[in-house]
């Protein structure tokens, strides 16, 4: 199931909106638009929550998370950060981060049992990510950018990444995901993947923009088309990775 | 449109530009038209370089002068994402189908021209016309249409603003020119100049006999944005020492690209309406109040227009 959303005449909905097996974040919008599409989506299923990061609205970039947990940048305020732990389920750990690459979802891309990161992060914040996330952590660049947070979006069923990752790439990241993975773009031609789209493992939004191509191709890979919820609230997936040393 | 060189003594064709000479048919003519501006151009950008760096930093040992050549292209589907970010603030924050405005702009191959440092960048201005009548029926156009409706409400010019979109809409185009915000004055001539050039060639070339009718415009409707001088005055409260701003209107615009003045001066009818919004809010100068300036030119002044923004340009 897919849904084309813009947010106030942006198609870059990846950044002011961050979605997970467990919750939804929501950034606070012009129009109540935004957010209504999402509730009518997901509301019954999992909390859809309005926040703000540092004031700003670009949550989708500052944060990074899965079902079993949230890493917030440290310029967090307080406030937000009581606000989103009240609303989130009390199974998933909220925690802010230190750290000098503050836009953690940029720099960050984790479904919830892998991980891969910026090759700069540092160590602390690595193995917060392993602990808070409770996923396996790998350092990978994708296509050449270290911003592996931007150019990829994975979940429990398949990923898209950067469309000029080469086929040994795709092949070697396959594998340590452990999920099969497809070079695609989203918002008619755009790049920046983790931008233009958000996907659970039975839902996927992206901008308005998205052409029909590259819809059919979100649809195939990350196994949207008879995708429910119970189904996967139901599964259990033992951890099928071997540790890289 | 052909390749426009700052520093260029000859001419090298590229593979888009010959592309073009077949589609655009007389692209010889304007081919030698753009080379005398040649003479004109060589010497400007970088006296304004050179200007600007010397008064600010004349202790420094030396200047780096940047070559940059401007070349015209029809826009291209690649385009698509440059000129939708040139026009995200057309209606300022309304949410509008600016994607589906940018495909009616790409579609019309006959009429319009983006700018671009290098045939693979992002167009740095664009300018093309799109006749009210012959689009009317597009989603984008409709809100376009309400948008202007809701804006001049209340004023003299909303009669005459929904007689171009009725009645006189098969011509009346709407004139869009768009461009980043220190793209150089010298952009501008030739830009218009092909403009007319390709609406002309229209009303001959196109295939059907509808399709050359509606090239044929007798007004064109333009939107763009203008400053306007603010005072401000400081009265304090006597007996509760607080103080007060109160900001006039002084009346005076000051245009952002500088042919609009010369359009705005050559207009039949014009209105302006303040800015609503993030981006107002943004741009907000001490002393400068950001608006939208509508209005109606006719197409007879072409000549004049483009001969008063040749002396603009010396």
């Amino acid at each position: 199931m897919h849904l084309g959303v813009q947010f106030e005449n942006s198609n870059e909905i990846g950044v002011f909106s961050k979605l997970t097996n467990a919750y939804c974040l929501v950034a606070i919008g012009g129009s109540e638009n935004f957010y209504s599409t999402f509730e009518a989506e997901l509301g019954d299923v999992i909390p859809v929550v309005k926040a703000s990061i540092a004031g700003t609205r670009v949550i989708g970039r500052m944060c990074v998370g899965n079902k079993n947990g949230l890493l917030l940048p440290q310029a967090t305020t307080d406030q937000e950060l009581l606000h989103i732990r009240n609303c989130l389920p009390d199974s998933v750990v909220v925690q802010r981060v230190d750290e000098r690459l503050s836009a953690l979802g940029n720099c960050i891309a984790c479904n919830d049992y892998v991980s891969l990161i910026h090759t700069d992060l540092d160590r602390e914040t690595e193995e917060l990510v392993a602990d808070v996330l409770g996923v396996e952590v790998f350092r990978q660049t994708i296509a050449g950018n270290i911003l592996v947070g931007s150019y990829c979006q994975f979940t429990n069923r398949g990923g898209l990444v950067h469309p000029h990752t080469s086929i040994e790439d795709l092949d070697e990241l396959s594998s340590l995901l452990q999920v099969p993975l497809v070079a695609g773009t989203v918002n008619r031609g755009s790049e920046v993947i983790g931008a233009g789209l958000v996907v659970n493992d039975w839902t996927a939004f992206c901008g308005l923009d998205t052409t029909a191509t590259e819809l059919s191709v979100i649809e195939s890979v990350f196994k949207l088309r008879d995708a429910q919820p119970s189904n996967i609230v139901n599964e259990m997936r033992a951890s099928l990775i071997d540790t890289m040393s | 449109m052909a390749a426009l060189g700052k520093r260029k003594a000859e001419k090298s064709p590229t593979p888009s530009s010959e592309e073009e000479e077949e589609e655009a048919g007389n692209g010889n003519e304007v081919t030698s038209g753009s080379e005398e501006l040649d003479s004109d151009e060589s010497t400007d950008p970088e006296d304004e370089l050179n200007t600007s760096s010397d008064s600010e930093h004349s202790s420094q040992p030396s200047q780096e002068i940047v070559d940059v050549d401007f070349e015209y292209f029809d826009p291209k589907p690649n385009d698509f994402h440059g000129i939708k970010a040139l026009l995200r603030t057309y209606l300022d924050d309304e949410t509008w189908d600016i994607s589906g405005f940018t495909d009616l702009i790409l579609a019309q191959t006959t009429v319009g021209t983006v700018v671009k440092a290098d045939e693979d960048e992002s167009p740095i201005a664009l300018l093309t016309a799109l006749n009210i009548g012959r689009y009317q029926k597009c989603s984008c156009m409709v809100e376009i249409h309400k948008y202007l409706r809701v804006k001049s409400a209340h004023k003299v010019e909303s009669a005459l603003l929904e007689d171009f979109w009725g009645k006189y809409a098969r011509e009346v185009a709407l004139l869009i020119s768009e461009r980043l915000v220190n793209a150089p004055l010298e952009l501008a001539p030739p830009l218009y100049q092909g403009l007319f050039e390709e609406i002309l060639w229209a009303t001959e070339d196109e295939p059907t006999q509808e399709l050359r009718e509606s090239f044929k415009i007798k007004h064109y409707l333009y939107l763009t944005k203008v400053f306007e001088e603010v005072t401000e005055e400081k009265s304090r409260d006597k007996e509760q020492r607080k103080q007060k701003e109160e900001s006039e209107a002084t009346g005076q615009l000051i245009y952002i690209k500088p042919e609009d003045e010369i359009l705005h001066e050559l207009s039949s009818w014009s209105f302006t309406f303040p800015v609503t919004g993030d981006g107002a809010a943004a741009n907000q100068t001490k002393g400068l109040q950001q608006l939208r300036l509508v209005m109606a030119v006719d197409a007879k002044h072409e000549e004049k227009f483009q001969a008063e923004l040749k002396k603009l340009i010396e």
